[in-house]
């Protein structure tokens, strides 16, 4: 656990110190040096217009990171109140609060965080708000799901009859409970949003078609996929290898392989 | 019949609550589509909304659109003008085909190496991880774009976007399912070492079944209820989830023209889609309770 932690903390990092830095204005263009391979003035080479590929790699990372960690606070804060009201509360507020959750999830989530972007735009901090709406339904279900099975429990049941107040005992005996099981959902979500902000901008409803983010520039770069796959290949890369340490330092070590066969019980 | 006239309000409730958030939503329909023109002008801007009708008080609006839909007449686009009856018949055979295709697809290749991770583990297993975490942190425009490039660019094996039908949906139902196997692979190697567990299991074995065939012959159920409850949520996915392999392999399905239409305001377009989606969804839904209750016999508490 401990270095796939520190892998996501690098990775993270790297984002953020590549988004206060940059080799190039990630904006310059420059058409004499348009589709220019990799050199030592241009790490990763240049894109049709001439502009620095790293450099822009860089921005869309910022980008990225704000986006995850917007969605993720907001998807998390309401889901976590949410699905907690939901079952402390119970009876009818408890019903409506979970039907009304399945029946968003029906939607197709791209189709919910396209309808909210354009709502409220599609810049870094707006489609992290949409994005962590269009998550909360999932959320919800969750830790209402979690901390179903901790109302079941003897415990809960005794700091009640006490006399403690709901709020007091979700906070004492709730959130303990349902923390674990939540963080790790949480970790698998985190790259989720980044893989949906991706998608968002290659859509591009609404979104700055001149900002570097990492689906923006798939989008455009697709055009010289024959000539220069490296373009669409390195902003590919770059979500798959955000996500996958986002994906992993969260992840349950999983049992793998075979498992020790069964003896057959001998006479 | 009580579920199927409860889900019936709910339905109704629902598409309700979206015909209010769509005329909520900020743009207006008029507007935008003079836009498109490149015209405007308060005077065309107030002739164009006589025309489509979004003048009207809201009471109006609805009592029109419920009045057509009671004829069977989804009204017509606002972009277009065109009838949208017969806009979303052509298009929805696309969107299901590849959509369906690709869950049917991705199940089938899901529980063949769930069943092979659960049985012998080692290359399966790891195949099976594998898929479960690419379908994680990759995105589907971006397998897409590869496939494109590397089986129609490259190597010149497949036309997706000038071949007939079926050349056109092999692709993106290759990557529908690319994306949909990991998840059924992980859940029915997890249930097989659940019913590994089980008393039964090594009954099973004391009669002399191997190991797989023990699991096969009595893991299968249970293989395939858990199957079905991970495909229970994906079904609504089926519709309208596959815009972003339709836009890059060109396809005319229902997903683009959605997005399109959530571009353009598209009031009529936005919330005929929300009742077929939704129509479909509760179909699915009471198809696959009923095929539960089929494969699971045992009793369960009264709902």
């Amino acid at each position: 656990m401990p270095t796939r932690g520190c892998l996501a903390a690098f990775v993270v990092l790297l984002a953020g110190l590549a988004t206060c830095w940059q080799p190039h204005d990630p904006h310059a263009i420059d058409l004499e040096r348009a589709l220019a391979g990799p050199s030592l003035l241009h790490p990763l080479g240049t894109d049709h217009l001439g502009r620095d590929l790293a450099s822009r790699l860089a921005v869309g990372a910022g980008r990225t990171l704000l986006v995850a960690g917007t969605a993720l606070g907001l998807g998390a804060l309401l889901g976590l109140a949410l699905g907690l009201a939901a079952p402390v509360l119970g009876g009818g507020a408890r019903r409506l609060l979970l039907d009304l959750a399945s029946l968003l999830l029906v939607l197709p989530r791209l189709l919910l965080a396209l309808a909210l972007t354009a709502l409220f735009g599609l810049a870094p901090i707006t489609a992290g708000l949409s994005l962590g709406l269009a998550t909360t339904a999932h959320h919800t279900l969750l830790t209402a799901a979690l901390a179903d099975a901790v109302l079941r429990e003897p415990y809960w049941l005794a700091a009640r009859s006490l006399g403690s107040g709901r709020l007091a005992c979700a906070r004492r005996h709730l959130l303990p409970a349902v923390r674990p099981a939540f963080l790790t959902h949480l970790g698998t979500e985190a790259a989720r949003i980044v893989v949906a902000y991706s998608e968002l901008t290659f859509i591009g409803l609404g979104a700055d078609s001149s900002a570097p983010d990492w689906g923006t520039m798939i989008w455009d770069y697709r055009l010289y996929l024959l000539e220069s796959p490296r373009l669409t290949l390195a902003p590919l890369m770059a979500i798959a290898v955000l996500a996958l340490a986002l994906h992993l330092a969260f992840d349950p070590v999983e049992p793998r392989g075979r498992r020790p066969a069964r003896r057959f019980p001998g006479p | 019949m009580f579920r199927a006239v409860v889900a019936g309000v709910g339905l109704a409730a629902f598409l309700l609550a979206a015909f209010l958030l769509l005329r909520i939503m900020p743009g207006d329909p008029a507007e935008l589509r003079l836009q498109r023109q490149d015209l405007g002008g308060a005077q065309l801007r107030v002739e164009m909304q006589q025309r489509l009708g979004t003048d009207q008080a809201l009471a109006e609006q609805l009592s029109v659109w419920i009045k057509g839909l009671l004829r069977g007449d989804l009204g017509r686009s606002f972009a277009s003008d065109r009838p949208l009856a017969a806009e979303l018949t052509r298009r929805l055979p696309w969107s299901f085909a590849v959509g369906m295709g690709g869950l049917a697809l991705g199940a089938m290749i899901g529980i063949v190496l769930g069943f092979a991770s659960a049985a012998r583990g080692g290359t399966a297993a790891l195949a099976g991880r594998a898929f479960a975490v690419a379908g994680q942190i990759l995105p589907s425009f971006g397998v897409a774009v590869v496939l494109l490039w590397l089986l129609a660019g490259h190597w010149q094996l497949v036309r997706p976007l000038t071949g007939p039908p079926a050349e056109r949906l092999l692709l993106p139902v290759l990557v529908v399912a690319f994306f949909a196997v990991g998840g059924f692979a992980r859940v029915v190697t997890r249930t097989l070492q659940q019913v590994e567990q089980a008393p039964f299991f090594t009954a099973a074995l004391t009669k002399g079944l191997g190991r797989s065939q023990a699991l096969r012959r009595h893991g299968g159920g249970h293989a395939m209820l858990a199957v079905l409850a991970v495909l229970t949520p994906q079904l609504g996915w089926a519709i309208g989830g596959t815009a972003v392999v339709e836009l890059v392999f060109g396809l005319p399905g229902l997903s683009v023209f959605v997005v399109e239409g959530l571009r353009n305001r598209d009031y009529p377009l936005l919330q005929a889609f929300l009742l077929i989606a939704g129509l479909w969804i509760l179909l699915a839904r009471g198809f696959v309770s009923m095929l539960v209750a089929w494969l699971d016999p045992r009793p369960r508490p009264f709902e």
